[in-house]
């Protein structure tokens, strides 16, 4: 009788475990409720929006690898918060790419108040990370307009696909202020400078923002907070802006003005 | 490389050199490899078949598929190794991309079958597998476009395991059959393994897996 009593408990427990069956590490398996949530909250986002601009705010962190405890932390501190509107985490949210990474950090992101939007990573793409990341938050190139504000994500990967190179046509057009936008803000995992891309990208990088007039580039993949005019010598004065990494604790809340970007940095 | 090929020469020297040539080892090492057999008063020697399986395995998931097939040799009373294929994609398991996973299955049972009626038994087992994935952006060594150790290795995962079987003794008259089992594993991946160690948030319920197969074992 005991035994039996001990065989139904350890089955209740094992049934009470999410994803008990899991077919592979790889797999690109993902739930309804977890499915194209960049979408889901842009939905939210746009529903809050001015069509005349307001000045606002916004939180941007990135790189939250798999370092859980401190990114929990984070997403306390941040609902303890309610003067920004929106939330945009800036890639590199798992470590291996792989299925129950991707599980959890959707866990903790479904736990903030106030609406995320995820950029893909370069460590998202390792495995099948990529097709899991396009099924759960969709395109990995996109725009949306906030207050008159234009903002363009841009998935600028490029080794992880096999040194093929980003989507330049898609970002000049999209960069563009067609629209009378107040600003256009650009939004990518990888800066320009860093060893993935070829020094012509790095420099077409640059010119296709100072083309179209954009102020502030932002972006994640260093683990530390820079802010510099990065190529002020060669062209335009661009000013890019790098997030830290999930261990370091901190998050930028960026007030976006009329003519600037106004950058505060809080560490907890 | 090099060391490999090293170490795998001087085992064959050492093996050679230690088996004796005289005629009557032989007689006796091809006995020993032998099963016997009493037919009308007169022993008639079987070589035993080497190289056929012991086993023959069908599983449900555990980290190597949907589905998976295998087939392995016991060695001693105690230890088994079995090779698997496996194969998740859309009509089995729901992936979007297919994934094809080969295991090498390590498994020990810990105790000798405890019997509960008859010619059922149970045996509790803990095992080692080492799954390799072929998939999309899987590698062993980085793409000559990375810097040195730009990522760790992706392709291979270790899956420690604990389990249990319940082994059913079969009518040696009717089949070639010895045994059936059915076998149900718990087990995770060093990637998880390593989350559950490394932070408060990941459990040891979050990394969890569970496997169900049947085993059938030959003469």
């Amino acid at each position: 009788m005991r035994r039996i009593l001990l065989g139904i408990l350890f089955t209740i427990l094992l049934l009470s475990c999410d994803n008990i069956f899991e077919y592979s590490p790889y797999q690109v398996k993902v739930d309804k409720a977890d499915k194209d949530q960049n979408y889901k909250n842009l939905d939210i986002i746009s529903k809050k929006s001015n069509k005349d601009f307001k000045p606002f705010k916004i939180v941007l962190f990135g790189d939250t690898h798999t370092y859980y405890d401190d990114f929990n932390d984070i997403v306390k501190e941040l609902n303890k918060r309610s003067d920004f509107d929106f939330i945009v985490n800036m890639g590199d949210i798992t470590l291996s790419g792989i299925y129950r990474e991707f599980i959890w950090y959707s866990d903790i992101i479904n736990k903030l108040n106030k609406p995320v939007l995820t950029i893909i990573g370069n460590h998202d793409c390792l495995a099948n990370g990529e097709y899991v990341f396009k099924e759960m938050y969709g395109p990995t190139n996109f725009t949306f307009v906030y207050n008159n504000c234009k903002f363009v994500i841009f998935d600028d990967i490029v080794w992880e696909r096999n040194v093929k190179d980003p989507d330049f046509e898609w970002f000049n057009t999209n960069l563009k202020n067609d629209e009378n936008y107040t600003q256009v803000i650009s939004l990518s995992h990888i800066q320009p400078w860093d060893e993935q891309f070829s020094y012509g990208n790095e420099l077409l990088f640059n010119a296709i923002l100072h083309n179209n007039n954009v102020k502030y580039s932002f972006h994640g993949h260093t683990h530390n907070y820079k802010k510099i005019k990065k190529y002020k010598d060669i062209l335009g004065d661009v000013t890019y802006v790098t997030t830290e990494a999930g261990n370091d604790r901190g998050f930028l809340i960026l007030t976006i003005e009329e003519n600037d970007i106004k950058i505060e940095k809080i560490n907890i | 490389m090099k060391h490999i090929k090293i170490i795998i020469c001087l085992l064959t020297s050492i093996l050679l050199s230690s088996t004796s040539y005289s005629q009557d080892n032989i007689v006796d090492s091809y006995l020993s490899k032998t099963d016997t057999l009493l037919l009308n008063n007169e022993k008639i020697y079987i070589p035993r078949r080497v190289f056929i399986p012991d086993h023959n395995r069908i599983q449900f998931a555990g980290a190597i598929g949907y589905l998976s097939v295998g087939m392995g040799y016991n060695i001693g009373k105690r230890y088994e190794i079995t090779f698997m294929l496996g194969l998740q994609n859309k009509t089995f398991g729901n992936s979007d991309e297919a994934i094809i996973t080969t295991a090498i299955k390590n498994t020990i049972n810990i105790y000798n079958p405890i019997v509960i009626k008859d010619r059922l038994s149970f045996i509790p087992t803990v095992g080692l597998s080492i799954n390799w994935g072929y998939t999309n952006n899987t590698f062993n060594k980085l793409p000559s476009h990375y810097p040195e150790s730009y990522y760790f290795q992706n392709k291979i995962h270790i899956a420690p395991f604990i389990g249990g079987k319940l082994r059913f003794e079969c009518n040696k008259r009717n089949s070639h059959r010895r045994a059936i089992e059915l076998y149900t594993e718990l087990g995770s991946i060093d990637a998880y393994i390593l989350e559950c160690i490394r932070t408060k948030y990941v459990s040891i319920g979050d990394i969890l897996n569970l496997a169900i197969g049947v085993s059938f074992y030959f003469e």
